[in-house]
């Protein structure tokens, strides 16, 4: 569903991404686990069709991100840290405005919004204009918009920032059905029991480049003491040198 | 049922914001409602019976038909007027647009969001496009309708004069706008090939040659010579070239004016077509080159900033000498808008005007030898310094309380005061202003070789009014903050900020009028029958101004403290 060959991204002299290659299958859930500016923010803007690479491919659903950006887009779903929001639109109006920029018609937006709304325990408050959500609402609505359009891949970078523990419940327990329902989801967490939790692989990222690859019991495997994937983070992106 | 277009959930979206905003005023105080309405109201009225004024005087003063052409001086001079004033117009809104694109193309919060939909860009371009036109166009209609009106009483227009003039505008306000978008695009553009110095350098040897030209053309003027009428219509005149767009507008204005619907006809046309012409260029322009441009972008962002260490170095040291917390306050001020190239190249803009205007006047001139023409040219410096003074604290220090944002809670629960918070954006903003302000008073006072009290006064009226102007709009900038915008240019467009503007105008006008009754005292004096002795009305109007400008800055900073006082976080 996800495919990644040799993609690069430099800043002028810095190399943000480095030469990466990776695939992420239909149904998968798939971790992308890293320090801070490891990497993993520039990746997924490239995923995205935010930036473009300095060198490489990247496919999503069959669809090049370079020349048949519509097309992907039109297949995945962007939860990002901190998702934007017009402050004065009401929850069912976002909705609306979603759709159309999908051009969803109205018996399939209506329905699929409503079930939606309901799952992420919004339907009381979507005559209320944004500005007057509180953050966790904000961001349930910004989870419920992303998954309007059905797409077949949803990239999610950090997602629990501003949720209860209720709601990390409620959205981990909803991203896992959907992975086995089909959807491919590719997320970008700092939370490694979560990751742990819900991975059908990790890939590890470090200075840019796909350090490691695998299940989270691979990923285990290889650190000289066993523990939990925390520690075994903590050691293989110790910096070298 | 057909898909909504994405175009069309854009616009619905804007409508339905614009629509929420307005109910929101039902949540604001009526007081306040009413005031910013009425204060609109007065400087809408204000400028037309000013405008009325002047061209009326025109008219009587080259009434009579000139010669066997049969036609009027009056005339002559309200079209060419209206060329000059529509062409100066045109540039100014492309450059504005410029800035405004880059703000809502490539810095808005909401473009990353609509860069991940399935959206081209192109309907991308278009969606954001109308918001930045409208943005960069809105005040000068606002200023301009004024005028336009009173132009069509005066010359005793018939009704579809006003219903063209709906027309003529928006098509007119267009055309700039597109240029400046096709500017701004193709600058990012080149982003990558010239990097950010380079870029920075080019902008910079357009912007100067551009205000070389101007300078060029204006110092052809001298307003010594018996010929200068005649000079100044003919430097006006290059602004009638039937090729400008602002001609065509201007020309269909006239036709409707004189009643002639078919006349104006063909400037309509044309201006349709230029308006499609130039909208579509920009549109496809933005198909092609948006993406690298805005690509690259992020990449300069993330980048690292070369140079940025000395810079800050040398930041640290001006701002060392202040105490905590308004070092650090300051410095985190100086150190954004330097960072934020539609911030700092507005200000320079203003500035650069100002710097033109001063190195246009000549250093001598026989006008200057009569003590009435040396007034008359320093009270008119003044009102234009103190005008673009006025444009400036709107633009730039009433948005800073709210540019805090979000992050306005690290303010709220430091152990600083909102008192703390005013007054080191106040006296920043004070010390940034009178700096240039001073400076261009004291060069234009120089060359009109102006005697000592006249500086003085000139001095004095430039130093209180950026006191006045630089609380007015940090107390109306507190009274009215909004957090959750972060593009300074849509929290200008607010109720706050028109309001500011109207009062900063009011201000300015007060200040100019004490400023040209000081200077013109013997007229004054002679008219009203009073002495001519100065000490008096010296120090009752610079009393009475000092005054006025000690309420303008402190009434709205408190009524703005207290505002913030009572904000939850």
């Amino acid at each position: 569903m996800i495919r990644v060959e040799q993609l690069s991204k430099a800043f002028g002299p810095k190399t943000a991404v480095s030469e990466l290659d990776l695939e992420v299958e239909v149904g998968e859930f798939f971790c992308f686990l890293g320090p801070n500016g490891a990497g993993k923010t520039t990746t997924i803007k490239m995923l995205t069709g935010l930036l473009r690479p300095t060198s490489g491919q990247a496919w999503v659903a069959g669809f090049d991100l370079q020349t048949q950006p519509l097309e992907a887009k039109r297949r995945i779903g962007y939860i990002p840290d901190h998702p934007f929001l017009y402050p004065r639109l009401t929850g069912w109006e976002w909705m609306e405005f979603v759709a159309g920029l999908y051009r969803m018609p109205a018996e399939r937006w209506r329905p699929r919004a409503e079930e939606l709304l309901e799952t992420f325990e919004l339907s009381a408050e979507t005559d209320q204009l944004v500005e007057h959500y509180s953050h966790g609402m904000r961001q349930k609505l910004s989870f419920a918009s992303t998954f309007l359009h059905e797409p077949q891949a949803v990239i999610v970078d950090e997602p629990w920032v501003g949720l209860d523990p209720k709601n990390i419940h409620r959205v981990k327990a909803f991203l896992k059905q959907q992975a086995q329902l089909g959807l491919t989801i590719f997320m970008s967490t700092h939370s490694l029991t979560i990751a742990e939790e819900l991975a059908d692989r990790v890939g590890i990222i470090h200075q840019g480049r796909l350090r490691h690859l695998g299940t989270v019991d691979e990923i285990k495997a290889l650190a000289s003491h066993p523990g939990s994937l925390e520690n075994v983070f903590l050691e293989l992106t110790q910096d070298e040198g | 049922m057909s898909p909504r277009g994405p175009l069309r959930a854009i616009f619905r979206a804007k409508s339905r914001m614009a629509r929420h905003g307005l109910v929101s005023l039902r949540r604001e105080s009526r007081l306040k409602v009413a005031v910013v309405s009425l204060s609109a109201v007065l400087l809408w009225w204000g400028a037309f019976r000013l405008f009325g004024g002047a061209l009326g005087w025109l008219q009587i003063f080259g009434g009579e038909a000139v010669g066997t052409l049969g036609f009027s001086a009056g005339n002559l001079i309200t079209g060419r007027l209206l060329s000059s004033l529509a062409l100066a117009l045109f540039w100014l809104l492309v450059f504005s647009s410029s800035l405004v694109t880059f703000a809502t193309l490539y810095r808005a919060r909401e473009v990353r969001f609509l860069l991940t939909a399935p959206i081209g860009y192109r309907t991308f371009f278009l969606g954001r496009f109308l918001e930045s036109a409208l943005l960069s166009s809105w005040a000068s209609a606002f200023l301009g309708s004024p005028f336009l009106v009173a132009f069509g009483l005066i010359a005793e227009a018939p009704p579809i004069f006003y219903l063209g003039l709906l027309a003529i505008y928006p098509l007119f306000a267009l055309i700039p706008a597109a240029l400046g978008a096709i500017i701004a695009l193709a600058a990012l553009r080149c982003l990558p090939i010239l990097g950010k110095r380079g870029l920075l350098v080019a902008a910079t040897v357009g912007v100067g040659g551009f205000f070389v030209f101007i300078r060029g053309r204006l110092a052809a003027l001298d307003p010594g010579t018996g010929a200068s009428l005649e000079t100044l219509l003919e430097v006006m005149r290059t602004a009638e070239h039937p090729a400008l767009p602002s001609q065509w507008a201007v020309s269909a204005i006239l036709e409707l004016a004189a009643g002639s619907p078919s006349a104006a006809a063909p400037p309509l046309f044309l201006l349709c077509v230029a308006a499609s012409v130039g909208v579509g260029l920009a549109t496809v322009l933005a198909g092609w080159i948006f993406f690298p441009g805005w690509s690259a972008l992020q990449g300069v962002a993330s980048g690292q900033r070369k140079g940025a260490v000395s810079s800050r170095g040398i930041l640290r040291k001006w701002v060392g000498p202040l105490p905590e917390p308004y070092r650090s306050l300051v410095f985190k001020d100086i150190l954004l808008f330097w960072r934020d190239p539609a911030q700092w190249s507005q200000f320079l803009l203003f500035f650069g005007i100002l710097a033109l205007y001063a190195a246009t006047m000549r250093r001598s001139s026989p006008a200057y030898d009569a003590q009435l023409w040396r007034g008359l040219i320093a009270m008119l410096n003044g009102t234009v310094g103190l005008l673009i003074l006025a444009t400036l604290t709107t633009r730039f220090l009433f948005p800073m309380i709210s540019l805090e944002g979000r992050r306005a809670w690290v303010l709220g629960l430091a152990p600083i005061s909102w008192r703390q918070v005013q007054r080191q954006k106040l006296w920043l903003g004070v010390l940034a202003t009178s700096g240039f302000t001073l400076l261009i008073t004291l060069v234009t006072s120089y060359r009109l070789r102006l005697d000592g009290f006249s500086i003085g006064v000139s001095l004095f009226t430039v130093a209180v009014t950026n006191l006045a102007l630089a609380g007015l709009a940090v107390g109306l900038g507190s009274l009215f903050a909004n957090f959750e915008e972060d593009n300074p240019s849509r929290i200008v467009s607010g109720m706050g900020g028109t309001l500011n503007f109207i009062l900063s105008m009011a201000f300015v006008v007060v200040a100019s009028g004490i400023q040209a009754a000081l200077l013109q005292w013997r007229l004054v004096a002679r008219w009203g029958g009073w002495s001519s002795d100065l000490l008096w009305p010296a120090s009752l109007g610079l009393g009475g101004l000092s005054l006025l400008a000690a309420l303008t800055c402190f009434i709205p900073l408190r009524l703005g403290r207290r505002r913030l006082e009572k904000l939850d976080f």
